[in-house]
């Protein structure tokens, strides 16, 4: 049975959905319109880019903490966390006002995943504009294959991932330019083409991610000191580094 | 503490970029060559060739060839001090050496070592120059000691560089730099999905 597969764009970017377990194609239909149900609330509830979101509301003043939503809350705290274990370098405020969205579309994709599984699929591949939460396998005697795209080159990949049960966050330089500020500068980020973080919880690889591009050349080593999160990255001039646990497929192999 | 940590492990991290950056590419005239010189670049023991090797600026002498200054005159007929090579030519005759590597990089065995930024210094890099090119560069941590020399270690050996590659290979999915609505279009991801759909 083909895996069953939607696209929607969401969140200012295109989600890909793919369902791999062998349920009857409405149960999937039905999965599907839960997960894109959820990720539709979050834009409005959570983008700055819409006027009456929770989070402009709160940045405006028009809403107190204690008024915000439970899961604004728990956004809001996971930054914190982030803001903390990443010296600063992760920061909702880094543009000069509140904005969690470097958060909180990896933490809506690893919430929808979630529900997924208690929902009963326990195989499927959620990809929101290139950062991933998978579980499961595509198949029986098949792991999630992730290309990791090559930072110069649009059709190509510079590695592949394979597991079964990891997220997947990538930042870089190259699709929207040099978006990531240096909150201790102020400045744009420039020293790294693209930072891959692979672990249990997309929310948090995310944040590692942005994090370690805004670090530049330091964001290496604070990478490489990283407990149950493995990392992947490109520097400007070309050169690549990984750690040791990045689950790179063997090269030889391409099913 | 750990932000002043983390800025001086930069320098850690950026001495093993700096070697591994010709790895990748070796420009020509790699300005960089002369900055590890600058940086305390030493000949490995065992080099006869060294002293002149890594002066910026000074002759782009291959090892091996014979050294400035050593070699024969007409009318001696001593074969002139030097350390082994070639044996020297006939009373008249010069051998032309051979050219300089385009990159000008010497051959032989070098070992930078990282400025010192305090006591949390560093890494010492042992570069392999054959034909003009790095073919090996490797690092230790030999100075550096306690939690730093701990550190170290562990950043130095769990991110290993390399060249990157571009491939092709049947996945299912992939992971990059947030893509616009728009974007997505071109995009690989876009590609599969319809490719599965």
């Amino acid at each position: 049975m083909p895996g069953y597969r939607r696209v929607e764009q969401v969140m200012g970017t295109a989600v890909s959905l793919v369902i791999a377990d062998e349920l009857p194609d409405p149960t999937r239909a039905r999965l599907a319109d839960q997960v894109f149900g959820w990720l539709h609330e979050v834009d409005a509830r959570f983008s700055t880019y819409q006027e009456d979101s929770e989070v402009n509301r709160l940045d405006r003043g028009e809403l107190t903490g204690t008024g915000a939503s439970a899961d604004l809350r728990a956004v809001l705290g996971a930054c914190t966390d982030l803001w903390r274990d990443t010296d600063g370098y992760f920061d909702v405020y880094a543009t000069g006002r509140l904005d969690p969205s470097g958060y909180v579309k990896g933490w809506s994709v690893q919430v929808a995943s979630d529900r997924l599984v208690q929902a009963g699929s326990v195989n499927h591949c959620l990809n929101a504009g290139g950062d991933i939460r998978m579980r499961g396998r595509p198949a029986p005697d098949q792991e999630w294959r992730v290309g990791i795209r090559h930072p110069w080159q649009v059709d190509k990949l510079c590695w592949v991932l394979t597991g079964t049960d990891f997220a997947v966050a990538t930042s870089g330089t190259y699709e929207r330019g040099q978006h990531v500020i240096d909150p201790h500068t102020g400045k744009p980020a420039t020293a790294l083409r693209s930072v891959t973080v692979v672990g249990p919880d997309l929310g948090i690889a995310d944040g590692y991610a942005t994090a370690a591009l805004a670090m530049g050349l330091p964001g290496l080593d604070w990478l490489a000191r990283l407990a149950g999160y493995e990392s992947g990255v490109i520097s400007e001039d070309g050169l690549s580094f990984r750690s040791g646990s990045f689950p790179v497929a063997d090269p030889s192999y391409s099913s | 503490m750990r932000r002043s940590l983390l800025a001086l492990l930069g320098t850690v991290a950026g001495t093993a970029l700096l070697v591994g950056a010709k790895l990748g590419t070796p420009p020509p005239d790699d300005p960089t060559a002369v900055t590890l010189a600058d940086a305390g670049a030493v000949p490995a023991a065992g080099d006869p060739s060294a002293g002149g090797a890594a002066t910026p600026g000074g002759p782009s002498t291959p090892a091996g060839s014979a050294s400035p200054g050593t070699s024969a005159k007409p009318g001696v007929s001593t074969a002139p001090p030097g350390p082994p090579g070639p044996t020297p030519t006939a009373p008249g005759r010069t051998t032309a050496p051979p050219p300089p590597p385009p990159s000008g990089l010497k051959n032989g065995t070098f070992t930078g070592s990282g400025a010192a930024a305090g006591h949390y210094e560093v890494v010492t890099t042992t570069i392999t120059v054959s034909g003009g090119k790095i073919t090996v560069a490797t690092g230790s941590c030999g100075a550096a000691s306690g939690e730093s020399k701990t550190i170290c270690t562990r950043a130095m050996t769990k991110l290993q560089p390399e060249t990157i590659t571009a491939q092709n290979a049947n996945v299912a999915t992939v992971s990059g730099a947030t893509y616009t609505s728009k974007a997505y279009k071109a995009s690989l991801q876009s590609a599969l999905d319809r490719a599965k759909a």
